[in-house]
């Protein structure tokens, strides 16, 4: 590689690293998985950084290796077997205020733990959409899939994703009704 | 949840992400020494493939000279411009009389020809068993009929996978006297580049072995076919071609021609392969 283009993936990965590690995090719902994911990824495109640099779209084409590496991830046999059911630990910020941390902790676990009930598929596109922020076409460009695809794995996650959140909300009501009695 | 409840509790959900640690230059680093591992990874790897399809290829290159048909009397031409002309082979015999054949009355002979000689020779000429497809020939007019209300001219393909892969064989029989062109002339018409061989066997047929093409106009794939006619004394014709059926992006594959002319040599003079009388 020569020095201009190492620059140029320099400067790509230290603007891009933290946003593609959260993207990550929200396919996997784990910070050390979704790192791991991101450091694959950039050294995937590091790789192919010659072709992608002249296409002048190599964010699209970080989040397409993102994604087929945490699908790819998915599929390795020891990942299959792995279950996400443990507590997440709470995080003490002694500077905060209690009330927005005590409801930013209840929303990220009710959807981090219902977002990891939507099929991977699904719920990528849930991800690129409503937290990328990218368009059904972009979305449509980084799945490698139809726009119509993109819409209708849209309807079907976020149909998935409520019905999670309303079980989810269910179990908490019922939680808290029988500590109360 | 509203699709604006969505968005915000995506973003809450990773507010407390903990502290990147990126650091470029150790990535970098890493990076790289990968990439020279790759690469050094890739050069082992086709400096072995290299030597394995040398090994592999070898033997048949030191015994591709068996591919000619080789005679004292054979004459050949490697293109248009000059015809062999001291076969000494009067073509077409005179004294034979044309028959005309409907496929419906053929069919019985050719059936039974195709299961005992044609499908067997075949499968000893390198065709994997089940690869073998179907023979459905005609009798069609063909732009070397001597008169085309006589339907005397059979042909028909098969399709086949064999050691080089997809393969076609195109068996072409024609009845005594139904073959216009001499083997003389054959080779005298045939398009740039081709190679024709003409030879005179012992027992007075002669074989004329055709290669045709090699590279399209292009460049981009192999349009090659190599024939084996075989004139026999009676007056009939028996062609025997191959060509890959190894189709990529571009069209035939760069595979060469899957027989070779030994091979087709034996198919054509098979005297069993043959119009019923």
């Amino acid at each position: 590689m020569r020095k201009a283009e190492e620059q140029g993936f320099r400067e790509f990965a230290v603007t891009h690293a933290a946003s593609l590690r959260r993207t990550a995090y929200l396919f996997c719902g784990d910070w050390h998985t979704a790192e791991d994911l991101m450091q694959q990824s950039l050294m995937k495109l590091y790789q192919a950084w010659h072709r992608v640099q002249q296409q002048d779209h190599a964010g699209a084409y970080a989040r397409k290796i993102l994604l087929r590496t945490w699908l790819d991830e998915k599929r390795r046999p020891w990942r299959r077997a792995e279950q996400r059911d443990g507590e997440l630990p709470e995080m003490a910020d002694s500077g905060a205020d209690p009330d927005l941390v005590s409801g930013r902790l209840w929303a990220k676990e009710l959807i981090q733990k219902a977002l990891i009930k939507v099929p991977p598929r699904q719920r990528a596109v849930l991800v690129l959409r409503y937290f990328e922020d990218l368009s059904v076409t972009d979305v449509a460009a980084v799945m490698g899939c139809t726009e119509g695809t993109v819409k209708s794995q849209t309807a079907r996650g976020l149909v998935a994703l409520r019905a999670a959140v309303d079980a989810l909300e269910n179990n908490g009501s019922t939680m808290e009704r029988e500590v109360a009695s | 949840m509203s699709e604006q409840d969505l968005r915000d509790s995506l973003q809450q959900a990773v507010w407390d992400e903990p502290p990147l640690d990126f650091d470029p230059d150790t990535f970098m680093a890493r990076a790289e020494q990968l990439t020279r591992r790759r690469r050094a990874l890739m050069s082992v790897g086709v400096a072995t493939a290299l030597i394995i399809a040398t090994v592999a290829t070898l033997p048949a290159f030191l015994t591709s000279g068996r591919n000619r048909v080789e005679s004292a009397t054979g004459v050949s031409t490697t293109n248009s411009a000059s015809a062999p002309s001291t076969l000494n082979f009067p073509w077409p015999p005179n004294d034979v009389k044309r028959r005309g054949h409907t496929y419906a009355e053929d069919q019985p002979f050719l059936a039974s020809m195709w299961e005992a000689v044609l499908s067997p020779a075949l499968q000893h000429e390198g065709a994997e068993v089940n690869s073998i497809g179907t023979w459905s020939p005609d009798f069609q007019p063909s732009a070397y009929s001597r008169d085309q209300g006589v339907k005397d001219i059979l042909m028909g393909s098969v399709d086949y996978v064999g050691p080089s892969g997809a393969a076609q064989l195109n068996i072409t029989l024609a009845g005594p006297g139904g073959w216009a062109p001499s083997p003389e002339e054959m080779c005298r018409n045939l398009p740039d580049p081709s190679t024709c061989n003409a030879v005179k066997r012992p027992d007075g047929s002669v074989v004329v072995a055709v290669e045709l093409g090699g590279k399209s106009s292009s460049g981009s794939f192999y349009s090659g076919e190599r024939t084996v006619y075989h004139y026999r004394k009676d007056g009939s014709v028996v062609g025997m071609a191959s060509r890959s059926r190894v189709v990529d992006a571009s069209g035939y594959g760069d595979s060469g021609v899957p027989m070779n002319f030994d091979q087709l040599t034996r198919l054509a003079t098979n005297g069993s392969i043959t119009l019923p009388d």
